[in-house]
């Protein structure tokens, strides 16, 4: 009798899924198809200067780096934690670059490396402090990311730094490929990369996982802490690759423009994870995201607004990006929790106390 | 109702998911009284608090009569405290880092809207206050530097001004204390002196509503006493008139006789789509252990705690809530830490203060947890995340995850675990209770595994899934696991195990098997193990470890 009430129950939570899946379509794309109407819109009123190849060409590729800082936060922000490190890592890697190269002689693709291997060395310091003493990343990450930014202008003396070989910057800007700047395809290929990794290998699911259940996962076997500290590795060096990359843009390094990134950074992520793969923060949506922003301040810029819009436009987005997140809310928990399904711990002492800070998209899929 | 009546409840029925968890509930509170409220796990003794507290709306038709008010509607959150009750939950809802007076005035900052705290006036008050109820505690105290007992008090003590700051004739002081399983940790001593407290404060004109498990406690402290069974109140009376074996008797209900054949069944389970359950994949080897032996088990809640399962077995682990059967299980996969202990599978022996949940999954070990939603699942992943997560390596060849075959593969797990609907794609917050731990059990069994440990697999589960989920069990072992299945919940721990150990004050206390797993016998070993005596005091140092 009870079996048959159940039923019934699950049937009608089953037809209100189908309708939801009906719009899912539009939640998928629903930042894809606002930035097709910021495109349309700056075009019908700059015709001359918004829809033009050289404008899409530089846009696409001017924010290879913003993009690269994007996938590497995907990474740990996917394992639950905060990394607050990176634009310091990418400020810091460009301009060890610009000085190893320019005033020790050091050949350009050794310098890269080191900045790379640099970023390998800050995730692992990131990773390793927060997981061994069990602190909150988010405050562990900022204060290695302001220690690395006084390494940024110890090594520099506080000034920007030019001449770094051409050989880098033909490789990063000047050389294209269908058009577009190399710097570009590199993106493309790490959001490829990226993408394989949390879709197509069980190393991906794990981070998954960890992130969004770390009791879950501890008793399924999962090694927590070793994830969680590759997570900031791989963090660490994406950041390092967007450093190269940030430095072979310009030919040169400057000791804070780098550190300007992080917010954008953060209102790409987290804009990301309401579309492609709602709820998640995963690299299409980042990258997506990255081209709706910069399109909206490029358009902006076009037609006169001040630069002070750019602020306005990544701090407004990256509010209303988290505020549109939790809006959607999570029906199926709130109704679990009603239900009394949520059984309160008797004896048993917590184990592993929720964070405060653990970053949630707030969406389900 | 006379005039003494401080909260008369009627008609207080409660349903979840269609399964009536409370019916019909009656209970009255007199002033100056101590009133007990026992039954087992299950019973609908925290139902009841949970729905005067506002937590859980009741069924329609209920009447509340409390602080001069009439009420039928489900109350919402700030109600009890206009009611003039107040609740002393287990866990206290103090603050260690704060001192005594701040503890004490916490209500007061959620709600006041006074600009200004006058400290010194109200450190006065406070201490009036204190040492009118014999207390001698400074106001200027850190709370986590007191004893638990003295935190009880100042938990207590809180919950009393409530009764006047929440009136609107200003000077109430009486009112209904809830007490649930306030006792649960404190040491005999401790309890005894929170006992004088409770008796000057029925004295001073309010009821007290006590929860307990503790029947010995109960009938030391209360006037009259509410037994509840299955929802139903079976029995309110004086306390003078009951005996202990009385209360048992109560509890358990007498005419309850234990059928074996009920669901140890050979018969196999029908799944909804027809499937016989279950066909778990035969092609893969399993491991094979003949016997499962615990030596000498010590962990913070329990001490020398030894005994053997062999192939094919459900061995059932259980006792009061609290006396340490809840951390066996997670002692032996190495979810919580042990102090010592050791672990014979089969022929090989491992120490259990250094298992890990790695570990134990290599040898063939699988545990059900208690808290579903954190540790068990993930509720906004989807099924086919959550349940093919112990095989995704077996899911990864020729260089990426196969999907398709892992969805395929998924959806088959679920409909031989009978998981309604069988839909890989679909978050599994979304499934009933039930369906969720009937996919959790899916995502272990799975592996063929040689140990299933199971702790209070039915938390949370309606009746009917309960009955495929007991199949499910009995299927793993009948294809020759060794079962252990821990839960509170007596009449289904009788129902579905070969044979059960009781443990009572955190040792074994009896082991049970044949004719004699029934409820009764594993209430009074349960009882008859409790035993508040000298070497509680050195439990109780174990159970104030608990709340730091």
């Amino acid at each position: 009798m009870s079996d048959n009430r159940e039923e019934r129950g699950n049937h009608t939570v089953l037809s209100a899924r189908r309708g939801r899946y009906g719009e899912s379509f539009l939640r998928r794309f629903g930042v894809v198809i606002v930035w097709a109407v910021v495109v349309i819109v700056f075009s019908a009123a700059k015709p001359h200067t918004f829809p033009t190849s050289s404008n899409f060409s530089t846009l696409f590729a001017s924010q290879a780096p913003l993009g690269i800082l994007g996938l590497a936060l995907v990474i740990p922000l996917s394992a639950g934690d905060y990394d607050l490190s990176v634009a310091s890592i990418l400020n810091f890697s460009s301009m060890l670059i610009a000085v190893l190269n320019t005033q020790h002689g050091v050949p350009v693709l050794a310098a890269a490396l080191l900045g790379i291997v640099f970023g390998a060395v800050v995730g692992l310091a990131n990773g390793l402090i927060c997981v061994l003493a069990d602190i909150d990343p988010f405050i562990v990450t900022l204060g290695v990311g302001t220690f690395v930014d006084g390494l940024t202008l110890w090594i520099s003396k506080s000034a920007p730094i030019s001449g770094v070989s051409q050989n880098l910057v033909n490789g990063v800007v000047i050389d294209r490929f269908l058009g577009l700047s190399l710097e570009f395809w590199y993106l493309i290929i790490l959001a490829v990369v990226v993408w394989y990794f949390f879709d197509f290998t069980p190393s991906g699911r794990r981070v998954l996982i960890v992130g969004r259940g770390r009791e879950v996962a501890r008793l399924s076997g999962l090694r927590v802490k070793r994830i969680r500290v590759l997570s900031f590795v791989a963090s660490g060096v994406l950041s390092g690759l967007a450093g190269v990359v940030y430095v072979g843009t310009s030919g040169s390094a400057d000791p804070s423009a780098g550190t300007a990134l992080l917010l954008p950074a953060f209102a790409a992520v987290f804009l990301g994870a309401t579309t492609i793969a709602v709820g998640r923060f995963n690299p299409w949506g980042t990258l997506v995201a990255v081209y709706f922003l910069t399109t909206g301040i490029n358009g902006l810029a076009q037609i006169g607004v001040s630069t002070f819009v750019q602020q306005l436009f990544y701090g407004g987005a990256l509010v209303i990006a988290v505020l549109l997140s939790s809006l959607v809310g999570r029906p199926s928990l709130r109704k679990a929790k009603a239900a009394g399904q949520v059984t309160q711990p008797a004896a048993v002492p917590p184990g592993d106390p929720p964070s405060g800070t653990r970053p949630s998209t707030g969406i389900t899929t | 109702m006379t005039s003494d009546t401080l909260l008369s409840l009627r008609h207080l029925s409660k349903t979840f998911n269609g399964v009536r968890v409370l019916t019909d509930a009656t209970l009255e509170l007199q002033a100056g009284e101590i009133h007990g409220l026992v039954g087992q796990n299950g019973s609908g003794k925290s139902t009841l608090i949970k729905c005067l507290s506002g937590y859980h709306s009741p069924d329609p038709g209920w009447e509340l009569r409390a602080g001069g008010t009439f009420v039928t509607r489900a109350l919402h959150p700030g109600d009890p405290a206009r009611l003039g009750i107040s609740f002393v939950h287990q866990d206290l809802g103090v603050i260690g880092d704060m001192t005594v007076l701040e503890n004490l005035l916490l209500n007061r900052f959620a709600k006041d809207r006074s600009p200004y705290i006058g400290w010194r006036k109200e450190r006065r008050e406070a201490k009036e206050l204190l040492s009118s109820f014999d207390l001698d505690l400074d106001p200027r105290a850190k709370l986590g530097s007191l004893r638990p007992v003295e935190q009880a008090q100042v938990a207590i003590i809180r919950a009393l001004m409530q009764f006047r700051a929440s009136s609107s004739d200003a000077r109430r002081t009486s009112g209904v204390l809830v007490l649930d399983e306030a006792t649960t940790f404190l040491d005999q001593a401790g309890r005894e002196s929170l006992h004088t407290l409770l008796r000057s404060v029925a004295a001073a004109g309010s009821a007290v509503l006590f929860v307990s498990h503790d029947i010995a406690e109960i009938l030391g402290l209360a006037d009259r006493v509410t037994v509840l069974r299955d929802g139903l109140v079976v029995e309110t009376a004086a306390s003078a008139d009951l005996t202990h074996d009385d209360v048992i008797g109560l509890i358990v209900g007498g005419d309850r006789k234990v059928r074996l054949d009920d669901l140890r069944s050979d018969v196999p389970v029908q799944a909804d789509s027809g499937v016989e359950l279950p066909l778990l994949d035969r092609d893969r080897p399993r491991h094979a252990l003949t016997m499962l032996e615990v030596v000498g088990l010590d962990g913070p809640h329990i001490r020398q705690v030894s005994f053997k399962a062999a192939r094919g077995e459900i061995l059932g682990i259980t006792g009061i809530v609290g006396s340490g059967w809840e951390f066996i299980l997670e002692h032996l996969y190495g979810a919580a830490p042990a102090w010592d202990g050791r672990l014979h599978l089969g022929e090989q022996t491992f120490e259990i203060e250094a298992m890990k949940p790695k570990r134990a999954l290599e040898l063939g070990m699988v545990m059900v947890p208690s808290e579903r939603l954190i540790q068990g699942i993930i509720p906004e992943l989807t099924l086919e995340e959550n349940v093919m997560l112990p095989v995704l390596d077996r899911a990864f060849y020729r260089g990426r995850l196969r999907r398709k075959e892992m969805r395929l593969r998924c959806e088959e797990v679920l409909r031989l675990h009978a998981v309604s609907p069988p839909e890989p794609g679909r978050p599994i917050g979304t499934l009933s209770g039930g369906n969720q731990q009937k996919a959790v059990l899916g995502k272990w069994l799975q592996l063929r595994p040689a140990v299933v440990l199971l702790n209070e697999p039915t938390q949370g589960v309606d009746v009917g899934a309960r009955q495929l989920i007991f199949g499910l069990i009995r299927e793993a072992a009948n294809q020759g696991a060794i079962v252990l299945y821990a839960s509170g919940d007596w009449a289904e721990v009788s129902r579905v195990s070969d044979r059960v150990v009781v443990v009572a004050d955190g040792r074994l206390a009896e082991t049970l098997a044949g004719d004699d797993v029934t409820p009764d016998r594993i209430a009074a070993a349960s009882y008859r193990g409790t035993r508040r005596s000298a070497d509680m005091a050195k439990g109780s140092e174990m159970w104030s470890g608990v709340r730091q």
